[in-house]
């Protein structure tokens, strides 16, 4: 009975070592043909943008396109001289050369798709530049709590993060930012596609150059000098209307699991400062995006504190915060000033910010600012006048 | 996996299997006393110190309110700092260390390895896959209890399959237990970097890389009251079959011989050091090293014998992440550190040390 019983067990663990041999082999072939991607597939993922709009590199054709833009030559056009990266600021014609950290890159002809790696700079692109030429989007720029182009994006190409995928759609001018990962830009790089980057500052004026700088690469110097003068003037608004005295003491927090802080060199704290408030967690030493603790609130004592997340969670530190015993003798808390403010405004670094700034003088100030009516930015909705109407 | 405690820890002596001679008692008391001692004054100066300037005085007089003597003779905003901040703090990060510090010395123990750690046989593992589960669902945001039930879930059903797999057959095998609790590990890791890196939303992507890297500083006193009477339950069982673990750890056979329910006290033993592992994660995240290091100091100091090394584990652990979360928090003042990335930063080295030691040692040889 129990030499059956044996042969049967092993026969058993045969069956099961072989079930298990054939499982690891069947994973292992998956494994091989999910790795052969594109060679067994039917169709190159090129597809999946319109063959019609795909500008592949090689089809640049300078001699087409070298001859100047006139309608984009204004009086204003001297501004370009103030941005670093633009070799030849006088020339506004094909082909053109900017420098970036990334090296030389010369850009031949009006690039027909532009790709941008980052939101803030996606943010800017669709103010200058019909959408349709952006090759493609990502998937958080449909988030309407953080993404100012969440409408725009939706209906759009939608990609995943391999670099894999940019190459195969072959865009004329890649853009990144400073915060895009070292490999991806070496790997698009690699694959013969021209990549810059290009860094945001966390100033509305500061980032002027940087406007400028892509509505060159992009051929949309008319765009990119009206926006310029948007934010101008915007901040001329904000400027004038700022009253004298003393300045709030701000602080900007948001939960994440635990509590982070925004100190200096963060886009939060420059909003802060432009709208004419002390960063209290910069004031406090802190730098960069830090982790507090609510007592880390009480030892800052803010005058205003700002949570710049998603609504659902905001309401709910928001809560924490009112509630907090040991936050009742800060002034925030004691004097009701503790709000929520839009994430896109203030933590994707674009034009954008300027209405974070704009949202916060009338939060600070509101007396000072109760006869402005500020209004969103405008994506592109056609050429401007001296633009060439792409 | 091949011993590396030397004699001193496989090879029992014949008095750590029988009552507690005056030696063990000695070891005991004289430990404890000491770490007891050393935990008091850190529970004072924790309880004292951090962002928020609070005079030692005040700080006294709080504590002192708090069992009965005296009045407080603090602000009432100072008052609400230490009570409903440091103080839950204080003990959580105790609790963590002492959970992390016992459960080490038991896997350690069990495995006859002092490479061991707590999240050895995947129950981190499952902790973190449950909370991440949690705060991706959106679960974490119905209920603040959520996070953690999903963690200690999680745990329980890591050690639930580690467990079946290790006894497939009919035959329970530490070895299949030590590699099943490596595979299921890693299967959960996986699964966690998965949801991480599809989901979608920048905000949870953050909330659960924070949650991963391990803190207690959103401990609260309903939080204190969960994880405690499971940590404590825990050690003290642990603690009462310590002598067993001494016998199983010269062999089996001799174990049973000598009248130990073996089976039993095994499966004891892992199940308590994986329900304190679990309650511990699911309230603090992933805390590296504690589990790892704690123990072996310990057993520098002391011996092998668990009677000792287990209740003194669990107070040097205590004391190890109560010093540590107090540097984190004043280290970077009004900023603060996770005191996951404090320990481990105190805790490579040290690794690394111990890898270097036995290497030299074994050239030796």
């Amino acid at each position: 009975m129990s030499g059956r019983t044996g042969i049967a067990r092993k026969i058993t663990m045969k069956i099961k070592m072989k079930v298990l041999v054939l499982g690891l082999m069947a994973v292992a072939a998956m494994a091989i043909v999910a790795c052969a991607g594109d060679d067994i597939q039917p169709e190159p993922t090129a597809t999946v943008v319109p063959a019609e709009t795909v500008g592949p590199a090689e089809t640049i054709s300078p001699a087409a396109t070298q001859a100047p833009r006139p309608t984009a030559v204004g009086p204003d056009l001297s501004r370009f001289a103030d941005v670093p990266e633009i070799v030849d600021p006088t020339n506004f014609g094909w082909p053109r050369t900017v420098e970036t950290s990334e090296g030389l890159i010369v850009i031949d002809s009006l690039p027909a798709k532009v790709h941008s790696l980052s939101l803030g700079h996606t943010e800017i692109l669709a103010a200058l530049m019909d959408f349709d030429r952006l090759s493609a989007v990502y998937s958080f720029f449909v988030d309407e709590e953080q993404s100012n182009i969440a409408g725009l994006s939706a209906g759009h190409n939608m990609i995943g993060f391999d670099p894999e995928e940019v190459v195969a759609l072959e865009p004329d001018v890649i853009i990144a930012s400073r915060f895009t990962n070292a490999d991806t830009v070496a790997l698009l790089n690699g694959a013969g596609l021209s990549v810059a980057r290009t860094a945001l500052e966390n100033s509305a004026l500061g980032n002027v150059p940087n406007i400028l700088l892509i509505g060159y690469m992009i051929g949309a110097e008319a765009e990119a000098l009206a926006l310029v003068e948007d934010i101008e003037a915007r901040m001329q608004v904000v400027t004038d209307g700022l009253p004298d005295g003393d300045k709030p003491r701000v602080l900007s927090v948001s939960k994440f699991t635990s509590t982070f802080a925004a100190g200096s060199n963060t886009t939060e704290g420059g909003i802060i400062e432009q709208a004419g408030g002390i960063n209290a967690a910069a004031d406090s030493g802190i730098e960069g995006h830090l982790q507090v603790s609510i007592e880390s609130i009480a030892a800052i004592s803010p005058d205003v504190i700002l949570v710049p997340q998603p609504l659902e969670g905001a309401n709910i530190f928001i809560e924490e915060l009112m509630t907090s015993p040991a936050l009742a003798e800060v002034p925030a808390i004691k004097n009701g000033e503790v709000h929520y403010v839009v994430p896109k405004y203030h933590t994707t670094l674009s034009h954008w910010n300027v209405r974070g700034i704009e949202q916060l003088v009338s939060l600070l100030f509101p007396s000072a600012f109760s006869d402005v009516t500020f209004e969103d930015f405008s994506n592109w909705a056609g050429p401007v006048d001296g633009g060439d109407g792409y | 996996m091949a011993p590396v405690f030397g004699d001193s820890a496989t090879g029992v002596p014949s008095g750590l299997a029988g009552p507690p001679s005056g030696s063990v008692l000695k070891r005991l008391g004289g430990g404890a006393l000491l770490l007891g001692t050393a935990t008091i004054v850190m529970f004072v100066v924790a309880s004292a110190v951090g962002p928020f300037n609070i005079p030692i005085s005040h700080t006294a007089s709080t504590l002192l309110d708090l069992i009965g003597i005296g009045e407080s003779t603090a602000e009432p905003t100072e008052q609400a700092i230490i009570q409903s901040i440091r103080l839950p703090r204080v003990f959580m990060a105790f609790l963590v260390g002492a959970a992390l510090g016992i459960s080490g010395g038991i896997m350690q123990g069990l495995f006859r390895n002092s490479m061991a750690d707590p999240g050895i046989i995947g129950v981190s593992s499952g902790g973190a896959t449950g909370a991440v589960i949690a705060i991706a669902s959106g679960a974490s945001a119905v209920s603040t209890l959520f996070l953690p039930l999903f963690a200690f879930v999680g745990s329980g059903i890591a050690m639930a399959v580690v467990f079946l797999i290790a006894s497939v057959g009919g035959r329970f095998s530490m070895a299949t237990l030590l590699l099943g609790g490596i595979a299921v590990g890693s299967f959960l890791g996986a699964i966690t970097t998965a949801i991480i890196v599809l989901t979608d939303d920048l905000y949870v992507q953050r909330q659960i890389i924070f949650w991963i890297a391990g803190g207690v500083d959103t401990a609260r006193w309903e939080s204190v009251r969960i994880a405690a009477p499971i940590i404590v339950a825990g050690g003290l069982i642990s603690v009462f079959v310590a002598r067993d673990l001494n016998l199983l750890l010269v062999s089996e056979d001799e174990a049973r011989s000598l009248g130990v329910r073996v089976t039993l006290v095994r499966n004891t033993l892992l199940v308590s050091a994986s329900l304190i592992t679990g309650a511990a994660v699911a309230f603090s995240g992933i805390i590296a090293f504690v589990g790892l290091i704690v123990p072996h100091v310990v057993r520098l100091v002391v011996g092998a014998d668990h009677r000792v090394l287990l209740p003194l584990s669990a107070l040097a652990g205590g004391l190890f992440l109560l010093i540590a979360d107090t540097a984190a928090r004043i280290v970077l003042s009004p900023a603060e550190l996770r005191v996951g990335i404090l320990t481990a930063l105190i805790g490579a080295p040290f690794f690394i040390y111990l890898l270097v030691r036995n290497r030299s040692r074994a050239s030796m040889l």
